[in-house]
């Protein structure tokens, strides 16, 4: 085999061993199922009755896109928790000693995301139903709807195992994890960004999680993305990039033999 | 008799085994901080032969292994492993390693089979040579029954055993063990020294670490002593064991007053007041019938003293012992304990 295919083998046996970590410890579901299916039915209950979103009709179907990303976000939360449980335990040692593409140890954890993240999707589009989500997308809009999720969950979790190897302890780790939540909330996840202030406004209308909703917003209703698709994909690349460059010199300033 | 073994311990150590020169370390030294870990230590190691790094807690024993197994990069001085230098061509010197460390490196959320089939295809083995090496490791280190189980219900030895099934799978010529038996129950440690001394007897050259004296005297034929980050003695178990292994007379003196006394007619010998409290230490010199003599001749002084003996203990050797002839002071931990 070649020098690629091997590299190209080493991200698929970490990714297989995240993957197994979610068969073989199924409660790390926990997070991507219940924390959406408590939301679905807090927000439509419970506080769906109290928020007028204008146009959107319901409020669950206002804020189904939002809990979606929520549900991107907190698939990545594991993946904070899984790095930095590699970098402070012992298994490092054994996977810095060996001859391979050492960034396939955080691209592992990162693949199992995507999982983690459709699973946490399939669960939320379910209970969301049951109390009356009715999008009106087409197999098209559902395609650019997934896609979008997926793209989001990928930024987020390179941003999440940026965090886990900024921690300087498993347990640091844990407490910062939660950052990764943090800018769903300062999105248009739950409420439209046009009744917050000004000055907030601006970073919360055009940062790339409110793109991402905006955009799975339009496809759900069965209408035209407009620019929010573009941006959100341009946003979320660049997030990607910044995040994973960032992520692997982190790592390998972290890992290396220096 | 002190110079004499020592230049002796030199020249057996430089060439034992037939083989090649396999681990060659010169003056490693490594600082954290304001900790010297290693202070220019030197080591040589032949193909097929298993070298004890025995030592105290914090002796830097465990850096000395991350230096050599590419994880550290030592401030100044080499090492080679294979002729490939750990600090300029790590690539090269893991392709040759193994390593169990003193932190448990499998993943306790796979199985042992998944561990194994993960870490060989890791080394980049074909697929039939991972089934069949993971299967005859599983095998060899009885744990075929709990192969498809989680790791996390593996008991402690279970779980050694398969950190060095992980290190075995790419079949490494040289195999780095980092206190491999620390924590395990007697079976089981001696079912991982036959394990280590079946792989020497193929041709491994192992290196390991130790606090125990047993364990270095059980598998090892050479051993480095190594205190502070500084190599205080090298040699084989026996040669270490004459050195420092004397058999030790305690005679606590009832009376603290009386201790000089005590100590002044035992003038003849060779006497250390770092043992116990209001205690003399005579080293006995010699084995068997000279042991005897000598024996007697201490307590007939002794006893020519005039000194109320209030209690008296013969003392077998330990790392310990070792410890204080090699270093000429106490353990620091015992030293303030007896101040």
């Amino acid at each position: 085999m070649t020098a690629l295919a091997w590299a190209v083998s080493d991200h698929w046996e970490m990714a297989k061993r995240s993957l197994r970590h979610i068969r073989n410890d199924p409660e790390q579901l926990g997070n991507v199922t219940m924390t959406p299916i408590v939301t679905v039915l807090l927000l439509s209950f419970v506080f769906g009755g109290a928020i007028k979103t204008g146009t959107h009709g319901s409020y669950i179907n206002f804020a189904m896109p939002g809990i979606f990303a929520a549900v991107a976000a907190f698939a990545a939360v594991t993946t904070t928790i899984g790095v930095a449980a590699d970098m402070h335990q012992g298994v490092m040692d054994r996977l810095r000693t060996l001859p391979i593409a050492k960034s396939s140890v955080v691209t592992g954890h990162v693949i199992a995301d995507l999982a983690r993240s459709l699973i946490g999707l399939a669960a939320t589009v379910a209970v969301g139903y049951a109390v009356g989500f009715r999008p009106s997308a087409g197999p098209g809009g559902w395609a650019i709807a997934v896609a979008v999720i997926l793209l989001l969950t990928f930024a987020l979790s390179w941003l999440a195992a940026l965090i886990g190897l900024l921690g300087t302890s498993l347990e640091a780790a844990q407490q910062l994890a939660a950052i990764v939540v943090i800018p769903v909330f300062l999105s248009s996840a739950l409420v439209p960004t046009a009744t917050m202030p000004s000055w907030l406004r601006v970073v919360t209308a055009n940062q790339p999680i409110t793109q991402a909703i905006d955009t799975l917003r339009a496809v759900l209703a069965g209408q035209p993305p407009g620019s929010h698709l573009w941006l959100a994909l341009a946003e979320l690349a660049g997030v990607v990039v910044i995040a994973f460059s960032l992520a692997t010199a982190l790592f390998r300033r972290r890992t290396g033999n220096a | 008799m002190y110079e004499q073994t020592a230049a002796g311990v030199g020249r057996v150590a430089g060439e034992t085994g037939a083989g090649d020169l396999v681990i060659g370390a010169d003056g490693l030294t490594k600082r954290f901080g304001k900790t010297e870990a290693l202070r220019g230590v030197s080591l040589r190691a032949c193909a097929g032969t298993v070298t004890a790094i025995l030592g105290p807690n914090g002796a830097g024993k465990s850096t000395l292994i991350r230096v050599l197994a590419t994880l550290l990069r030592p401030d100044t001085g080499a090492a080679r492993i294979g002729g490939y230098d750990v600090a300029r061509e790590p690539r090269r010197v893991q392709a040759l390693i193994g390593l169990t460390g003193q932190a448990l490196s499998v993943d306790s959320r796979l199985s042992g089979l998944e561990n194994l089939a993960m870490f060989g295809r890791l080394h980049r083995l074909p697929w039939p040579v991972v089934h069949q090496r993971s299967a005859r490791l599983l095998e060899a280190f009885g744990l075929g029954e709990a192969r498809k189980r989680p790791v996390r219900t593996y008991s402690g030895g279970m779980r050694r055993k398969l950190d060095l099934a992980l290190s075995l799978i790419s079949e490494p010529p040289v195999l780095f063990l980092d206190e491999p038996t620390t924590g395990l129950d007697t079976a089981s440690r001696h079912a991982l020294w036959d394990i280590i001394r079946g792989l020497a007897g193929q041709g491994t050259t192992v290196l390991l670490t130790t606090q125990y004296l047993d364990e270095a005297d059980a598998l090892a034929g050479s051993v480095v002593f190594i205190d502070a980050g500084q190599v205080v003695a090298t040699g084989t178990p026996a040669e270490l064991k004459a050195r420092a292994g004397q058999l030790q007379l305690d005679l606590v003196a009832a009376a603290s007053a009386d201790l000089g006394q005590l100590t002044a007619a035992l003038g003849a010998f060779q006497v250390a007041t770092d043992g116990p409290r209001q205690a003399v230490r005579v080293a006995v010199g010699g084995t068997g019938t000279r042991a005897v003599r000598e024996l007697r001749d201490i307590t007939m002084a002794a006893t020519q003293a005039g000194v109320r003996i209030e209690k008296v203990a013969l003392h077998e050797p330990d790392l310990d012992d070792v410890y204080s002839q090699l270093t000429g002071h106490a353990r620091p931990g015992e030293a303030e304990e007896v101040a």
